[in-house]
């Protein structure tokens, strides 16, 4: 331990290179009526530049207060820089509590997924400074809403107060352009934020966009694991006003998708001295958010899950993602949601692609469980038993085989990626 | 099960010249659970707020579901964060576990934890809980707290009331006082009491005691008990679930978890007086001699042996058939035995071979056993899950 054995990495060039440190500078700026915050990256090469200008830019509003540490936007970026191995100069003050944090999230991914993150990088602060918020201001939350089952549920849960004393006090949403969609399609974001725009009258809260980059810029390279350190950085550019960011888990407690996804042990772990990440609903499988959610039709009608199909403003209801939801409407006994424009068929169920039960572990953790446990019977259910009966574990021969021709293609559209420049 | 009750929790004072606390759990049926912490020593008072007490009585009340009201204060975050750890629970053993619904008669908002970076440290005297004292005391973690005390809590085993308490931790504030960190030790009736849950653990328990005792720090810290790589193949949703038994004026933090056994013996091997009293023993209590026969015994040897070749604890002597012996359908075992040989260092290339043998039939049988279950689910001998 400690001792990197060459043969894990490509070259002695790579091991060279992960002795360079990455060097990050912050900028708070305003520009053509906009909050803009940068994160400056410099000594990685990304897409052949030197120099990554990362921007969060908040269309329409000025005058949010700089924070007084730059963990959160750290945060977003630290996965890919423990990605390329190398360790994190930051010219600015962490908190005492975001370091600890952070160096315990960076331990957790090495020790889960030591293949992708090749050592525990180091943090190197110009300062560690104590940030308190100040003590008797109320604690109000800003939460991330994308529009899918998760986050409309932890919206609506807390908006609604279904919690009692245990709910947050949302002050305002947030659904980030640059995520499922990329900052050059402006009209299909639109699109995305026309289809939430009523479930945020609703609840009578303001939908802010933030429009960034930082996936695009490299910090998609860690993505799903960078998926809510990126959402946590967008929502911490509100932190100046609100000391909660509520992101929405991805997965119940207990289930083991650990190095996979993005579970609620590591989200939690965003949190610094200033800005409290919270990770909601971890206690809640799909199916019981959908029965949480079916009094209330608006909410309903607004879930947006996918992120395969072409328009990001609708759901395609084929894709994986889609038909895990229409099984968890079915398992709460909604078996057409007007969430989707179609049916659900038997086509879509035996359409899907498992391979192995690593690709499969979502339906069963997330869908199968819940059906069997809710007793639905139908020729739907009958045919994903079927299927699901049929995946090969994960180490034979043919899941062997089709996972390695996946991930051989998955890294040559990587590496492609990495060496394109930008445009 | 049934979720229409309510348990009311009072607050009493402690008996007379004692520090600590004192509840009294009523039940929906008219039965009465009471549960007390007491320092041993001196030490600091326990916070005004019940956030602490309420942890404790969670796990009681989870078993049932149903609601908790606090007669006292509870802070905000402690009600945020008590009802997710039950939703959690629940949520992975519906028929086990129920939604608990907290009330106070006095939530408490907008409180801080005070600005410092310090911490007390659960320590059982096991080798992670010695892991993360070190890692703290030498700054090994990045955002290393500062320790202001070894918190030991005594009675969590139903035998642990059978040597007076200053027998009980001579060794250890003697082993402590070389490293500077003073000892301070909690006694709970908890196993007595039946209050210590047998899936979820003493770890409420634990956290309880840390927030009595942790007045003027952050955070309390305790070691992950689970390896984080066993977590991968056998999931438990006590270590899949944050930070929980918070509140907001105090944090109990699991810390660690990411060392390989090895590593952790290298860290502690380097502070000697504490390497000597370390126990893993399933069999005996952490402050008597390990007995060298179960398992853990046998793992922590093996730990000490793979780093540096030697065993610092004179009780404990490995033998290659105890290593060849080891049961590896225990997934702790399994798990704490692949980071042995992951990290292994100047330990002996004998052992290291038999151990390698060992992994090796262990993944091929979890194999074979992956492959049984496909072709049972396949031919529709068995359901689709689980597998």
């Amino acid at each position: 331990m400690g001792v990197c054995s060459l043969g894990r990495f490509s070259s002695l060039a790579t091991v060279t290179a992960m002795l360079k440190p990455i060097h990050a500078w912050f900028e708070a700026t305003v520009e053509d009526g906009a909050e803009v915050r940068r994160l400056i990256l410099e000594g990685a090469p990304w897409r052949r530049q030197k120099r990554l200008d990362i921007w969060w830019r908040v269309p329409g509003v000025t005058g949010l207060p700089v924070p007084p540490v730059v963990d959160s936007l750290i945060a977003g970026h630290v996965l890919w820089a423990a990605r390329l191995g190398r360790d994190l100069v930051v010219h600015g003050p962490l908190s005492s509590g975001g370091m600890y944090n952070l160096g315990q999230l960076l331990e957790m991914r090495r020790r889960w997924s030591p293949a992708r993150y090749p050592r525990v990088i180091s943090l190197l602060p110009e300062s560690i400074v104590s940030a308190p918020r100040p003590e008797g201001v109320s604690n109000r939350a800003v939460a991330a809403c994308s529009g899918g089952l998760d986050s409309t549920f932890t919206v609506v849960r807390h908006a609604r107060r279904l919690a009692g004393d245990a709910s947050h006090d949302i002050a305002a949403l947030v659904i980030v352009h640059g995520f499922d969609v990329r900052i050059d399609q402006p009209e299909l974001f639109a699109g995305m934020r026309r289809r939430t725009e009523p479930l945020a009258a609703w609840l009578g809260l303001p939908l802010y966009t933030v429009v960034t980059n930082s996936k695009e810029m490299a910090g998609g390279w860690a993505w799903p694991h960078s998926a809510i350190p990126l959402t946590a950085a967008a929502l911490s550019i509100f932190s100046g006003f609100y000391g909660v960011g509520l992101v929405s888990a991805g997965a119940p407690h207990g289930v083991p998708r650990f190095g996979v996804s993005h579970p609620g042990i590591c989200d939690a772990l965003l949190t610094n001295d200033w800005f409290t990440v919270v990770s909601d609903g971890g206690g809640f499988g799909r199916s019981d958010k959908v029965e949480t959610l079916l009094p209330f039709p608006q909410a309903v009608k607004a879930i947006k899950t996918c992120w395969e199909g072409k328009d990001p403003a609708r759901n395609c209801g084929r894709c994986q993602k889609c038909v895990v939801t229409r099984l968890n409407f079915l398992a709460a006994g909604m078996p057409d949601p007007p969430c989707f424009d179609t049916p659900l068929e038997l086509a879509h169920v035996t359409g899907l692609p498992l391979p192995s039960m690593t690709a499969a572990q979502d339906l069963f953790r997330m869908c199968w469980n819940e059906l069997a446990s809710r007793g639905v019977e139908g020729p739907i259910v009958d045919v994903l038993r079927r299927r699901l009966s049929r995946v090969p574990p994960d180490r034979s021969l043919p899941a062997w085989w089709l996972t390695r021709r996946e991930r051989r293609l998955k890294r040559r559209q990587a590496s492609r990626e990495q060496r394109r420049p930008e445009g | 099960m049934d979720t229409g009750g309510m348990f009311v929790l009072d607050r009493v004072d402690p008996r007379q010249g004692a520090s600590g606390w004192e509840g009294h759990l009523q039940h929906p049926d008219g039965g009465t659970t009471t549960l007390g912490f007491q320092v041993i020593g001196d030490g600091p008072q326990p916070p005004d707020h019940c956030d602490g007490l309420a942890i404790a009585f969670l796990p009681l009340v989870m078993r049932r579901g149903g609601g908790l009201h606090v007669r006292g204060s509870l802070t905000r975050g402690a009600i945020r964060n008590l009802t997710e750890y039950a939703e959690a629970w629940a949520s992975w053993s519906p028929g086990g576990f129920g939604r608990v619904v907290i009330t106070a008669d006095a939530v408490l908002d907008g409180l801080r934890p005070p600005a410092c970076h310090e911490a007390v440290c659960a320590w059982s005297g096991s080798l992670k809980s010695t892991h993360t004292l070190v890692r703290h005391l030498d700054a090994l973690a990045p955002g290393a707290f500062r320790v202001r005390a070894a918190v030991r809590v005594l009675g969590l085993r139903p035998n642990s009331a059978s040597l007076s308490d200053a027998d009980t931790l001579r060794p250890s504030v003697e082993a402590l006082g070389i490293e500077g960190v003073p000892l301070l030790a909690v006694r709970t009736n908890a196993a007595t009491t039946g209050a210590i849950d047998r899936e979820i653990g003493p770890l409420p328990l634990v956290a309880a005691a840390l927030h009595m005792i942790g007045g003027g720090c952050s955070s309390g810290l305790h070691s992950r008990s689970w390896p984080l790589t066993a977590q991968l193949r056998y999931p438990r949703p006590g270590v899949a679930i944050q930070d929980l038994l918070c509140g907001d004026t105090f944090a109990v933090r699991a810390d660690g978890g990411a060392a390989t056994p090895p590593r952790m013996a290298a860290d502690v091997g380097r502070h000697r007086a504490l390497a000597r009293i370390v126990s893993d023993c399933r069999d005996r209590e952490r402050h008597e001699p390990p007995c060298g026969r179960c398992p853990a015994c046998d793992l922590l040897a093996l730990a000490f042996v793979a780093w540096c070749g030697d065993c610092p604890l004179p009780t404990l002597r490995l033998a290659a058939s105890r290593v060849a012996r080891l049961p590896f359908q225990d997934p702790v075992v399994s798990a704490e035995a692949e980071g042995i040989l992951e990290d292994w260092g100047r330990g002996p290339a004998s052992l290291r071979t038999i151990l390698r043998l060992r992994v090796g039939c262990s993944r091929l049988g979890i194999d074979v056993r992956d492959h049984w279950r496909w072709v049972c689910a396949a031919l529709g001998v068995s359901p689709p899950w689980p597998r």
